[in-house]
């Protein structure tokens, strides 16, 4: 990308930015927010790998702060996928293959599914095929 | 990881991840995998919504964490470098084909697939292994818009993932564009327009980004008709079934008012991480079918209560939720009638309201509502998936759907789904799912099953056409026992004798009871709203009656499935009870005590169909039982079992392992009470108990000061013997009892008393004791009546009033209450006499005086009624001390009062001639009264005379009262 290209960007983003995440829109919070790839860039109509990122898209806004006191405090992707039940469903309890042990004081593995189904590694869904 | 077993200890240890390097599979992938992380990416997220596993891998462990889990240690998968690893991440199981599309005879446009296997142009699935190539296909991020954009298309998203667009299934749900490949997208020009040479969101999307998600956004996922329906817990949830579908999903599950967020990711009971995060809606309670990041379990949720009878001013918004507590007072369902869990004596301390769950009574389904009764997992269904799970032909109507099931002592209302599914039943010594345990049930892989359909005609699910019979089993048992060795890549043993190969696909069942927490039904025609026999009656479909299962032309005509089979086709799911029990259901179906599983079948293996269970096989045992001592006590005593067929029943020709039967004990060292477990699984095949022993090695010697040894007690039983200094007991969790014999030793018959009278040995019994069960027999609705019958002995009937004696027990009874029900029977005594309650009692009371005695009955719905009675309490008269010093010559004399009780103020005399006198004891120089006293008195005649001398206290209060019968001479 050439530095002049980049400053445009760079100058879109900001005034995008500005745009979404203040009050400018009266008419909804959302309307011109711009779609962004995974580094956080604008993307073009020239853009080759264009599908937009919902992490880096959000994230203009949604990234942990009140954004200068324009709105209220926005937890950032991060934040909300790390701890978001419906995107762990189990990734974040995960013990590994075989997990079975009558010893163990983790109920899970003394519980039902562990004894008889070595393959399932967690109590949510990733992993418990 | 796993863990690893220490025979010095005879204990296992968890083992700790080294690293969260992926397994590599290699050139095994499919002969061990049939939905791998990348699999599940393609199927399962057409609804998961991305984030956790489905855009990160776990690269680094954190030994300081829960689960050595850090969310700073993962790597996004387009960060990631497998390298040549073959692993769970990077490569999936083909089952929708090139297009997505499985099995289904046309594309999107209606154009014919090449659905020919041996044609160069097939699109159909392959069940082959295949990399995901995530420069190629992006990663799916969580996608914010399946919740947050009204209108989200929840199958454009499910087909681009399909295919593995993944950076572009975003824009796809959303409308945005059409996906041309993992990372791109052909926007719609009238949806994302640019400004200032940047694609922005137009105002006609923007505006559909809401805060607060749809109801449709969550039932695209979490209601659909058919069973997903009860998997995913939005169970008909509908605008005909569900009283509360007028308010939206939110509406309940919207967190209660000043919940903190939570953002550290990590799973724990810590403070800080049982925060519901940003995006996270409140949810229910735990169910041992459903354990996702259970801390998160019921915070900041409002419960049905929360609004219908909040116990203090609700913060919350209730929408007008009109309050329960009178209907359900009236209704009998707040009386203490029931007894709690745990307790099996007859004695009454729980309401309805304590043990059933609000979804128990106000769960109902109308005609109509289909829900599922199967999951097929015999083969795919027409999209290609492993089993077949969302289709009419594994549903039914729910109409008189609903059964019961306890969770920690309290019934809940559910729905029960029987999956069912290929496994090999021969335990010995042949993985044919490849888990690295030859033994046990070996489901299995629903890849290889799909495989060998495809292969041989591409056949479906044994049900997807609504029938299953004996001659298509027998086929598929064939097609499976041909092509298993090719898939798992391993020879199936042949039995030394019969030469016939060590195989035996059968299917078995499994029934789960999915909690019914929808589907709410209005007062008016929730189950008890018609009184008791709503439920107690013979005739209710409530906690009994056939519960269908299959196509009958009597219980279930409107039933889909149409099941036959014959011998050696099916086999039971499991046992129970440490191993003691068949069963189809799941091990956490469980007795209302929670101490035991509750085991039911759904069908003979000897052939036949399948039978719709009686509702209350769900919930009680066919007889029922308590922990033995062996289990409880701890003894110094031998224990020693019966025949312990499973651990010597190995058998190669039959295909019984004796392998994985677990043996927990409890160990007690007596001088110091230190408890330590030891455990052991069988490890070999054995045939005699000399052969289990010896495998177990030390942990049978006590070389290792274990505290027993475990020896041969003869006739196939084994016999554990605690040593000196040592008691032991076995564990009732871990140990499988039903292998080692111990099952005599472990659960005794334990009969449960009715509260309302009676000794029930188990379910039918049961049922009948509460089908018996009225409005009248429990007292519901009936005012209870306080009443005294006692009959008191009046020992001075001379006097007005009943006078009882201070030192004897004075019996107290009282009439029954009401005719039935039961009541407590509280006594007060107005000096405050502590008397025992109980409808028969007594009372001695400590003090002379008037007494007022109350009784007070309670009836099980709190009613009072209190009834008095009063009795004067005097005190007993003891003979003397009055000594009589007769005066001669004359009819006087001087008594002289001795041993009187002091400290006291007066004495009162009675001289038996009809006068009396009070004396004053206590003065400036005797403030304690005097404990002898002398008084003259004179009689008009001679004779005997009966004096009585009555003791004060200061404060008025009676301390004794003496009598005498003195000789008066007056001729002396």
């Amino acid at each position: 990308m050439s530095k002049r290209i980049q400053k445009k960007s760079v100058l879109l983003a900001s005034l995008a930015v500005g745009l979404a995440c203040g009050t400018a829109f009266a008419a909804t919070q959302h309307t011109g927010m711009v779609l962004r790839d995974r580094a956080g860039t604008p993307i073009t109509p020239a853009t080759v790998n264009n599908a937009f990122s919902m992490q880096a898209t959000c994230s203009a806004c949604h990234n942990g702060t009140n954004n200068g006191g324009t709105t209220k405090l926005l937890s950032s992707y991060s934040e909300i996928e790390r701890h978001n039940y419906h995107a762990q469903t189990g990734s974040n309890e995960f013990r590994g293959f075989n997990p079975y042990n009558p010893d163990s004081g983790d109920a899970f593995r003394t519980g039902a599914a562990a004894p008889g189904k070595s393959w399932v590694q967690s109590p949510g869904h990733f992993g418990s095929w | 990881m796993g863990a690893t077993y220490d025979p010095a200890t005879a204990k296992s240890t968890d083992n700790a991840f080294t690293s969260f390097t992926p397994f590599d599979f290699a050139a095994g992938f499919t002969k061990k995998v049939d939905n791998s992380m990348a699999g599940v990416m393609r199927d399962c997220a057409e609804c998961h919504v991305g984030g956790g596993f489905n855009q990160y891998y776990n690269s680094a462990v954190d030994a300081t964490k829960p689960f050595q889990y850090n969310p700073a240690n993962r790597t996004d998968y387009r960060d990631a470098n497998f390298g040549a690893s073959v692993n769970t991440f990077n490569t999936f199981i083909d089952i929708f084909g090139l297009d997505g599309l499985g099995f289904e005879a046309t594309d999107h446009h209606g154009v014919a697939r090449d659905l020919n296997p041996a044609s160069p142009t097939y699109v159909g699935p392959t069940y082959a292994a295949k990399t995901n190539d995530y420069a190629q296909t992006g990663a799916l991020e969580m996608d914010c818009l399946m919740c947050h954009l009204d209108g989200y298309e929840w199958d454009k998203r499910r087909d681009a993932i399909r295919v593995g667009n993944f950076d572009s299934s975003r824009a796809a749900g959303a409308g945005l564009g059409t996906p041309t490949s993992g990372t791109a997208v052909a926007y719609d020009a009238t949806k994302v327009v640019p400004v200032l040479g940047a694609l922005t969101l137009d105002v006609n999307v923007a505006q559909k980004i809401v805060a607060t998600p749809k109801s449709a956004n969550c039932a695209s996922c979490h209601m659909e008709e058919y069973q997903v329906d009860w998997k995913k817990r939005g169970e008909m949830w509908k605008s005909a079934n569900d009283v509360h579908f007028g308010f939206g999903c939110m509406s309940c599950h919207e967190r209660k008012t000043g919940a903190v967020v939570g953002t550290t990711g990590i799973v724990s009971a810590a403070a800080a991480d049982k925060l519901l995060g940003q995006c996270d809606p409140a949810k229910g309670g735990t169910s041992p079918f459903d354990a996702m990041w259970n801390p998160l379990d019921k915070v900041a949720f409002k419960t049905c209560e929360d609004c219908h009878s909040p116990a203090t001013t609700p913060t919350w918004d209730t929408y007008g939720a009109p309050r329960a507590d009178i209907a359900h007072q009236n209704a009998g369902l707040t009386a203490k009638l029931l007894q709690a869990a745990g307790v099996k004596n007859g004695v009454a301390s729980k309401s309805h309201l304590d043990i059933m769950d609000c979804t128990a009574c106000h769960t109902k389904n109308k005609a109509g509502i289909t829900g599922g009764a199967f999951v097929d997992g015999t083969g795919t269904d027409l999209q290609g998936r492993v089993a077949l799970h969302d289709d009419p032909a594994v549903s039914k109507d729910m109409e008189n759907g609903q059964a019961l099931h306890w969770l920690g002592g309290k019934l809940y209302s559910a729905n029960l789904l029987t999956s069912f599914f290929w496994r090999d039943m021969n335990d010995f010594n042949y993985d044919a799912n490849q888990d690295l345990r030859a033994g046990g049930m070996d489901a299995l892989l629903p890849a290889h099953v799909s495989k060998i359909n495809l292969d041989n005609g591409m056949l479906k699910a044994l049900g997807a056409d609504g029938v299953i019979t004996p001659t298509e089993i027998t086929d598929r048992q064939n097609l499976i026992s041909a092509n298993i060795a090719a898939l798992t890549g391993v020879a199936v043993p042949l039995k030394p004798v019969a030469g016939t190969p060590n195989f035996a696909p059968r299917i078995s069942m499994l029934t789960v009871p999915f909690k019914g927490t929808h589907n709410i039904s209005p007062a008016d025609v929730a189950w008890g709203k018609n009184g008791c026999t709503d439920c107690h009656s013979a005739t209710s479909k409530f906690y009994q009656g056939a519960y269908p299962v299959v196509k009958d032309a009597v219980t279930n005509p409107t039933g889909r499935m149409d099941w036959t089979f014959a011998a050696n086709q099916l086999a039971t799911f499991t046992k129970v009870n440490g191993k003691m029990d068949g069963s189809e259901g799941h091990p956490n179906v469980v007795d209302k005590h929670g101490k035991r599983s509750v085991a039911f079948t759904l069908f003979n293996p000897a052939g036949g169909t399948l039978r719709n269970i009686d509702r209350s096989e769900v919930i009680y045992e066919p007889i029922f039982k308590d922990q033995a001592p062996a289990l409880t006590t701890f003894t110094t005593l031998p224990i020693v079992g019966g025949t312990a067929a499973g651990i010597t029943n190995s058998n190669q020709e039959t295909g019984t392992s004796t392998k994985g039967h677990i043996l927990k004990l409890n160990v007690k060292e007596t001088a110091t009470g230190t408890v330590t477990n030891r455990t052991w699984a069988m490890n070999a095949e054995c045939t005699t108990i000399a052969q289990v022993i010896t495998s177990m090695g030390v942990f049978a010697t006590n070389a290792n000061n274990f505290g027993f040894t475990i020896t041969d007690a003869g006739a196939t039983n084994i016999s554990i013997n605690p040593q000196a200094g040592f008691e032991v007991k076995i564990d009732a969790v871990a140990t499988d009892f039903g292998p080692f014999g111990l099952g005599g030793k472990a659960y005794v018959n334990a009969p449960q008393l009715g509260v309302l009278g009676g000794s029930y040995a188990g379910r039918p019994e049961w049922v009948a004791y509460l089908n018996g069960i009225t409005e009248a027999s429990a007292g519901i609705n009936v005012d209870p009546v306080a009443s005294i019958t006692s009959v008191f002995t009046d020992v001075d009937p001379g006097t007005a009033g009943v006078q009882v004696n201070t030192t004897a027990a004075q019996p107290l009874t009282a009439a029954a209450a009401q005719a039935g029900g039961f009541s407590t029977y509280a006594w007060t005594s107005s000096d405050g006499t502590a008397i025992a309650a109980g409808q028969t009692s007594s009372v001695t009371f400590t003090t002379a005086g008037l007494k007022t005695i109350t009784l007070r009955v309670t009836d099980e719905e709190g009613k009072v009624s209190e009834a008095t009675t009063s009795v004067y309490a005097v005190v007993a008269p003891v003979a003397g001390p009055i000594a009589w010093a007769d005066a001669a010559g004359s009819l006087g004399g001087i008594a002289t009062l001795s041993t009187l009780p002091t400290p006291n103020k007066s004495l009162k005399i009675y001289w038996g001639d009809g006068k009396s006198e009070t004396v004053t004891t206590q003065s400036v120089a005797n403030p304690d009264g005097l404990a002898t006293v002398t008084r003259a008195h004179t009689y008009a005649t001679a004779g005997s005379k009966l004096v009585k001398v009555y003791v004060y206290s200061s404060t008025g209060v009676q301390l004794a009262l003496f009598t005498q019968t003195i000789a008066v001479d007056g001729a002396n």
